[in-house]
């Protein structure tokens, strides 16, 4: 039931074509990229699309054997979705405004709970951060869980170090904690997940974790939602910001024919994340406004089915932004 | 966003891989929450409530701006002559002000929040105030509160009633933008709704006679001047007729709304 939200390459387009649900009681939804429950905050969710062109890479792994990444025109010729490298990216973000403040994650520990139990994230992190010019990764992988250590999940292995690479290059100073979650307890992958976050968040010093995947709210049983969620209370309880994705499937699932949003994206203890896709040049220079990525892929939204919505005091209407210039 | 992976048996290649998807934005926001962290000087722990909070400053944030523009007009001495209470007490009135507005009518403002312009629809009824307004007034204006209902009620009094109309009870551009087209911006911004969309007057009270020609060239007529009491300075209220153009199709903009519409009659000083 678990699923990864970030995918790779050609498999950034839509796994199934859109169906609209039946219209059901509800009638208005929510904006694509707001969620019913819980804070929502849209960053780059395709900032690069299907196509991808892999450079070539020795299968020695030796790093000196590894080119560089590919231009953004090549990028967008082949796929026709940007695909931004480091200087576009932080420059879009503004983010060396804050790295000349020195504010760059240092002290703090960004947690990645993923269950792709990948061997090999210190090297390929050391090859992205060495072509994005980053500091050297602080990782430490904490294996987490009973069952043994089994065949690799390329699909898996590749959203962990993607996720890796992905916290790092934004806070490049925090230090990074991979916990490899091996179901073995008998649960649902999403169940020993979540429980290894709220253990790991009790017992290790972390600030931040970040969970890329979820399941639809439709597949959790009544009764066993208290039970699964006590791992995001004992984050919560220990001062770690949970974020999750909210899925890529706007508001259905794949192979799902109703109309579900994505759980622990939707819980309020949880930070959930949309996605827009970004338009700036290859030196960072936004051309347009960030649009809800609509093609490729639709970020997640809906409303939760198992939470209420947040009190409206809390939510102000938004301001109409007139542009003078 | 590039990232790298270099998976033995991995049927997509290895190497540079581009990625999408929200995944890629949670580790992106992960981070950036990381960075949130250390300038806090702690962890920040559940967001949530800070994220909406942070969302509300903002309307704090408009309310300062107004309290800039605003803080040394005439009609705010005389509420406030005191310049220290003045500094601390305006920004919390016009934060009422802009919470009103967003409640009921539209705010409009600039991508850098250094101007406000809050429109509040009035119904041939004439303005009403909200049902709390008294004693968050009490609270926030203190002392001063006196002054502040002579205010409202001088404004009221003169008050156009009768017709519907939608009255600007705030035109704030920050003293450093000032003298830049930005009023005139977001005049024409909602005179494009009230055009196109609603075909209704609008309504002001300017602060002062300089900005009367300003309300002059986007349509506005003067209708004589009235005073604060106790020997307190004019208002010089502007009318502007309704003035009905045909919509292009497909018109982008706000839509402030035209339902029956709760509201207050304060207007604040220096439309």
């Amino acid at each position: 039931m678990r699923q990864q939200f970030s995918v790779t390459g050609p498999a950034c387009r839509p796994q199934r074509s859109f169906r609209p649900a039946r219209r059901g009681r509800r009638r208005s939804w929510w904006p694509a990229g707001v969620l019913a429950t819980a804070g929502v905050v849209g960053v780059a969710a395709c900032a690069g699309g299907g196509g991808s062109s892999p450079a070539a890479a020795g299968d020695s792994g030796s790093p000196a054997t590894v080119t560089a990444p590919p231009q953004l025109e090549a990028c967008v010729a082949g796929s026709r979705v940007p695909c931004y490298g480091q200087d576009p990216l932080h420059k879009v973000y503004d983010l060396g405004a804050l790295y000349a403040r020195g504010i760059t994650g240092a002290g703090t520990t960004v947690a990645v709970v993923d269950d792709g139990a990948n061997p090999w994230a210190r090297r390929d992190l050391a090859i992205f951060d060495r072509f994005f010019r980053l500091p050297p990764a602080q990782l430490r992988v904490l294996p987490w869980g009973q069952g043994a250590p089994g065949r690799v999940d390329p699909a898996a292995a590749r959203e962990d170090i993607g996720d890796l690479e992905l916290a790092h290059f934004i806070a490049p100073r925090a230090r990074l904690l991979y916990v490899q979650v091996r179901p073995g307890q008998g649960l649902a992958p999403v169940a020993e997940a979540v429980a290894a976050l709220g253990a790991v968040a009790a017992r290790q010093h972390i600030s931040v974790a970040s969970l890329s995947w979820g399941i639809p709210e439709t597949a959790i049983a009544r009764g066993k939602l208290a039970a699964l969620r006590a791992g995001l209370a004992s984050a919560a309880r220990h001062h770690v910001s949970v974020i999750a994705a909210t899925g890529d499937s706007g508001p259905t699932w794949p192979g799902l024919g109703h109309r579900t949003v994505a759980w622990p994206a939707s819980d309020p203890l949880v930070t959930a994340v949309g996605g827009v896709v970004v338009h700036a040049s290859a030196s960072g220079r936004r051309l347009r406004p960030d649009t809800v990525a609509g093609g490729l892929n639709a970020t997640g939204a809906g409303l939760s089915a198992l939470f209420p919505a947040p009190p409206t005091r809390t939510v102000s209407p938004a301001w109409w932004v007139i542009t003078t210039g | 966003m590039w990232v790298y992976a270099q998976i033995p048996d991995d049927l997509q290649a290895t190497g540079w891989f581009s990625v999408c998807g929200t995944s890629l934005a949670a580790p992106m926001f992960a981070g950036i929450a990381a960075l949130a962290d250390q300038q806090a000087g702690h962890s920040l722990g559940l967001l949530n409530p800070l994220l909406y909070r942070l969302h509300g400053a903002g309307d704090g944030a408009l309310s300062q701006v107004i309290a800039d523009a605003f803080g040394d007009l005439p009609q705010s001495q005389w509420l406030i002559p005191d310049p220290a209470a003045r500094r601390e007490i305006l920004p919390g009135y016009f934060r009422i002000l802009v919470e009103h507005a967003l409640a009921t009518g539209t705010v409009h403002t600039t991508a850098d929040r250094s101007a406000a312009a809050l429109w509040i629809p009035i119904s041939a009824d004439g303005p009403t105030q909200p049902d709390d307004y008294a004693a968050r007034l009490a609270e926030v204006t203190g002392p001063w509160a006196s002054r502040f209902t002579a205010f409202d009620a001088t404004l009221e009094r003169n008050h156009p009633a009768s017709f519907a109309h939608h009255h600007l009870a705030i035109l704030a551009v920050h003293p450093t933008r000032q003298g830049q087209g930005t009023g005139s911006a977001l005049l024409r911004a909602y005179h494009q709704v009230l055009d196109q969309g609603l075909n209704l007057p609008a309504y002001l009270e300017a602060a002062h006679w300089r900005t009367r020609q300003l309300y002059r060239r986007h349509g506005y007529l003067p209708s004589g001047l009235f005073y604060l009491p106790d020997g307190g300075p004019p208002f010089f209220p502007m009318a502007r007729p309704a003035q009905h153009r045909p919509a292009p199709a497909d018109l982008p903009g706000p839509d402030p709304g035209t339902g029956a519409v709760r509201h207050r009659a304060t207007a604040a000083p220096g439309t």
